[in-house]
């Protein structure tokens, strides 16, 4: 086995704490492990080389070698990638939206070009397990929605919010906490990972009980340039160690949902019973609708519609029934 | 030759005015903006579209359109201990190498900002909110900010080498109507 | 000594001598910080920090807080607001040596209640009271050194955004955090207020004496002059703990609401209108590129490992508990002399924590300590960012060297505040464990 003898500066916006991040570590384990010490990473955590909004600079550019692209915050250079990270409500099975985007990624013509325009090679892709509105107080039925604050980010969310008659806010992470304590929040709307991660159990005891969905949230991916240079036992390697993580990950995503949840409430949070689940959910606009025309009006209609179908057909066949 | 100099020296000028007039229009923004998304918010339950996103254009805009002014005024924090005793060549010397980092730093930012800027209009940049707000704007103000400073920063290196540098302007609340 | 402890400490002796040889402090950090990235991390890496960074600091939205609190402050004090104030609060506190920078002491620990950033505390005092207390025959590095120091309360007074991170960081309670910055914050707050009349014993030029004796009808008859200061507090202090705005919101209100206030007093007049943007713009840049340029620096210190490396001397030192903070405390003081807060918190405390947790020492009282180092690194010279939003925000009325000087008593008291947070645990645990 011929292995490039290369060490890859791996750069990742989120802290060496944040739970998703085992898979990082994993993946660089793997990788110096079975390339018998030739291929080495260096590892650089929490924005210390770059912010998430200057992580496809790094890695297109090549200052990073591989890091974690938030594809949501480039949908103008990932028009096509970061349709799984930006709709809301329609992966109720998040592992299997990674499973379907790792596939499109590899056979779909359109997604594969979008990816060498931006000379990115994703390797590890992740998923946010279902999310959830917590809030201040209990959120029973659909009526209790009308006019709530609830914490928003994205081009779709606030769609969502609107359309059960809340009030969609722009709330940054560092004021959620602070935002729900006084009121200017009344929920939040996220997985139970970052609720935990983000203390915001502390300040808001209600989760209602309806599993919205979930996204892919990043991807760890490589400069293309720098991994077409590599030997193909190298690439082979990584392609396959990333697909090796991010199957564990699947497989360890609900555990550690359990996880945070039961931290929560033994925390003393609720899991609120909503009425008439049905209803939430039919209130919601079709969001695959909402992206394909997003899609139409920036002149790339016929494109996303394509992408659009064939995801949701890879992901309907991966998804638990 | 005088002459063009000195419509040179007063057309830069002239630039940091207007940069700065576009930074204050961009702070007038930014608190309009905040203060209608609050009230929004609480008293209407509609926020302002995007109003972070806007925010967030509008910081980048302010931070560089105020460049090129804060260095007309001199206003770059410098330790003076030691050099605020030099006098004659050496004064000079310490003079003309501010002045030429201050070039370096912002005619750099600038020629990359400006590279920035033509692919963000290119592509159509736009930042993920609800309603979508486009990027190139401050982009591009990123790139015109850093360039006026940078001639403002080589206007007062002239000054400097020919000796015609005047001492630091009055402060404003000396001179404010 | 590894070759990126050297590297590091030959960057910083550059930044050093030409700082000294007066190029300005953001350029010397920023020409040392690409030189470093460029050979460190080669020139594809330096041109691509140079064209993601600039962009990326500035469209930050938790710094939009910055401008607006300053336009705030700058509008307050063109309308005559201030002046009124203090005023009113110099005839109330003419008895006592020093009065007025321990009312401003108080007032930025009152701001903190509002406030988690540590630099909108620094800038938008300098605005409000520096003007007020020069004028008054106070001593002006002294004034500004109050006002540099006392904006750190804003990071242990809850809201405090270093806890907020410190907690994610570190998976504790953040409410438990917020909790215990209180009494460390108001001990701060006490302390000054217990030496600045020492100062004025030490050092009587420093400190005038008034020999004004207001009667106690003029003394309340003065108190007219507060109330549209009260007015404004109400608004953001009342816009956020009703929960009608998030922190970050709240500058913006403020602006406009100073602003409303002015006018409907007939007090502001176009120009000035004029020229507390123009202030509030050239601040904004002056502090953005100082942010920017130690960003540079920062990630330079990354890049080489110098930060790593330095962590890994201190973590595996080996020593004794007691041993290990000191080092630790030496650690970040030196940090914090040369690189941003924010930097050094996320870099260090994936490394430390650990090391803490082993020791078996309160994870929440390791928080506050660590708050209170980092804080202290914002003052201490040469490179402290809440030095240089005084400085730069005080629109020439003093000098980095004068500051230099006036911050000193306050860093001695501080570190005696920090030694009394170490042996004392219970001052940052007491409220943790009995309130919640
Ligand atoms: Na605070
Ligand atoms: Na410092």
């Amino acid at each position: 086995q011929e292995f490039s003898d290369v060490t890859l500066r791996h750069a990742t916006g989120l802290p060496q704490t944040y739970p998703m991040v085992v898979t990082t570590t994993r993946f660089n384990e793997i990788v110096e492990k079975e390339s018998g010490g030739k291929v080495k990473v260096q590892m650089f955590w929490g924005g210390s080389l770059g912010g998430m909004k200057e992580a496809l600079d790094l890695v297109s550019k090549g200052a990073a070698d591989i890091s974690d692209i938030v594809p949501g915050y480039f949908i103008t250079q990932l028009p096509l990638y970061s349709m799984t990270n930006a709709i809301p409500h329609t992966f109720m099975d998040p592992a299997a939206a990674t499973i379907a985007l790792m596939d499109v990624s590899d056979s779909n013509d359109a997604q594969i070009a979008e990816y060498q325009k931006n000379n990115i090679k994703p390797l590890i892709f992740r998923a946010l397990d279902n999310f959830y509105f917590m809030c201040t107080k209990p959120v029973k039925t659909m009526a209790d929605f009308q006019g709530l604050k609830i914490k928003s980010f994205g081009n779709y969310i606030p769609k969502l919010i609107e359309a059960l008659g809340a009030t969609p806010v722009n709330v940054i992470v560092a004021d959620s906490y602070e935002a729900l304590k006084r009121g200017s929040l009344d929920c939040t709307y996220s997985s139970f990972p970052d609720m935990d991660a983000y203390k915001l159990h502390e300040v808001a005891k209600y989760i209602t009980d309806v599993p919205m969905g979930g996204i892919v949230a990043y991807s760890d991916s490589m400069n293309l340039d720098k991994f077409n240079a590599l030997t193909p036992e190298t690439q082979d390697l990584l392609v396959k160690t990333g697909r090796e993580v991010t199957l564990w990950w699947n497989e360890q995503s609900a555990a550690d949902s359990e996880r945070a949840k039961a931290a929560m409430l033994a925390n003393g949070v609720e899991m609120v019973a909503f009425d008439d689940p049905e209803a939430l959910h039919a209130a919601v606009p079709d969001m695959i609708a909402l992206w394909v025309t997003a899609m139409e009006e920036r002149g790339m209609g016929a494109e996303g519609k394509a992408y659009a179908d064939d995801l949701m057909a890879k992901y309907n066949a991966a998804a638990k029934k | 030759m005088r002459a063009i100099l000195l419509a040179i020296d007063t057309g830069i000028k002239w630039l940091c005015i207007a940069a700065l007039a576009v930074a204050a229009i961009f702070i007038a923004l930014m608190a309009v903006v905040g203060t209608a998304d609050v009230i929004g918010t609480s008293a209407l339950g509609h926020p302002v579209p995007s109003a972070l996103e806007i925010s967030e254009v509008a910081l980048v805009i302010v931070v560089f359109t105020g460049l090129a002014a804060a260095q007309m005024k001199g206003s770059h924090i410098t330790v003076d201990i030691l050099s605020g005793r030099f006098r004659g060549p050496l004064k000079m010397v310490s003079q003309a190498a501010s002045l030429l980092s201050a070039i370096a730093f912002f005619g750099v930012i600038a020629w990359f900002g400006w590279l920035e800027a033509l692919h963000s209009w290119e592509i159509n940049e736009y930042a993920s909110g609800g309603t979508p707000i486009p990027i190139y704007p401050g982009k591009f103000l990123l790139a015109c900010g850093c360039t006026v400073a940078a001639l403002e920063s080589l206007r007062q290196l002239l000054r400097a080498l020919t000796g015609t540098l005047p001492a630091p302007a009055p402060r404003n609340d000396e001179t404010a109507a | 000594m590894t070759d990126a402890l050297l590297s590091g400490f030959a960057a910083i002796g550059g930044m050093i001598l030409l700082a000294a040889f007066g190029i300005p402090i953001a350029f010397s950090i920023g020409i040392v910080g690409a030189i470093g990235l460029y050979t460190t991390g080669g020139a594809t890496f330096l041109w691509v920090m140079v064209q993601s960074l600039p962009y990326s600091v500035a469209s930050e939205y938790s710094f939009a807080v910055i401008p607006m609190f300053v336009l705030m402050g700058t509008i307050a004090a063109y309308s005559g607001i201030i002046s009124e104030l203090y005023t009113a609060v110099n005839r109330w506190m003419e008895g006592v040596r020093g009065g007025l920078l321990m009312a401003t002491t108080m007032a930025s620990a009152g701001f903190a209640a509002i406030s988690g950033s540590t630099i909108v505390n620094a800038a938008m005092f300098t605005r409000i009271a520096l003007p007020e207390v020069i004028a008054r025959g106070y001593h002006k590095g002294l004034s500004a050194g109050v006002i540099a120091a006392a904006g750190t309360f804003a990071a242990l007074i809850p809201p405090s955004l270093t806890f907020v991170i410190f907690g994610i960081l570190t998976e504790q309670s953040i409410g438990k955090l917020f909790m215990a910055g209180i009494l460390p914050g108001l001990l701060t707050a006490a302390c000054y207020l217990i030496a600045i009349p020492v100062i004025a014993r030490l050092r009587p030029d420093w400190i005038p004496r008034s020999t004004a004796r207001s009667t106690l009808r003029e003394k309340v008859l003065g108190l007219r002059g507060i109330w549209p200061m009260l007015v404004l507090v109400f608004i953001v202090l009342g816009g956020i703990y009703s929960g009608i705005t998030p922190p970050t919101t709240a500058g913006a209100l403020g602006a406009t609401g100073a602003l409303a206030i002015a006018l409907l007093r007939r007090r502001i007049s176009a120009g000035k209108i004029w020229v507390s943007m123009r202030e509030t713009a050239e601040l904004t840049a002056v502090l953005f590129v100082l942010i920017i340029a130690g960003l540079l620096f920062s990630r330079f210190l990354v890049l080489s490992g110098f930060v790593s490396d330095l962590t890994a001397l201190v973590t595996g030192s080996g020593l004794s508990a007691g041993g290990f903070i000191l080092l630790m405390v030496m650690m970040y003081f030196l940090l914090g002399m040369f690189i941003d807060p924010l930097s050094m918190l996320v870099m260090t405390v994936p490394f430390v924590f650990p090391v803490i947790q082993a020791y078996g020492m309160d994870p929440i009282w390791f928080g506050v300590i660590l708050c209170k180092m980092i804080e202290i690194g914002v003052i201490t010279p040469p490179v402290g960012l809440n030095l240089f939003a005084v400085v730069s925000a005080s629109e020439g009325k003093v000098s980095i060297g004068e500051i230099y000087l006036g911050i000193l008593p306050f860093i001695l008291v501080e570190l005696l505040v920090l030694l009394l947070l170490i042996l004392v645990p219970e001052i940052s645990t007491f409220l943790p464990e009995n309130m919640m």
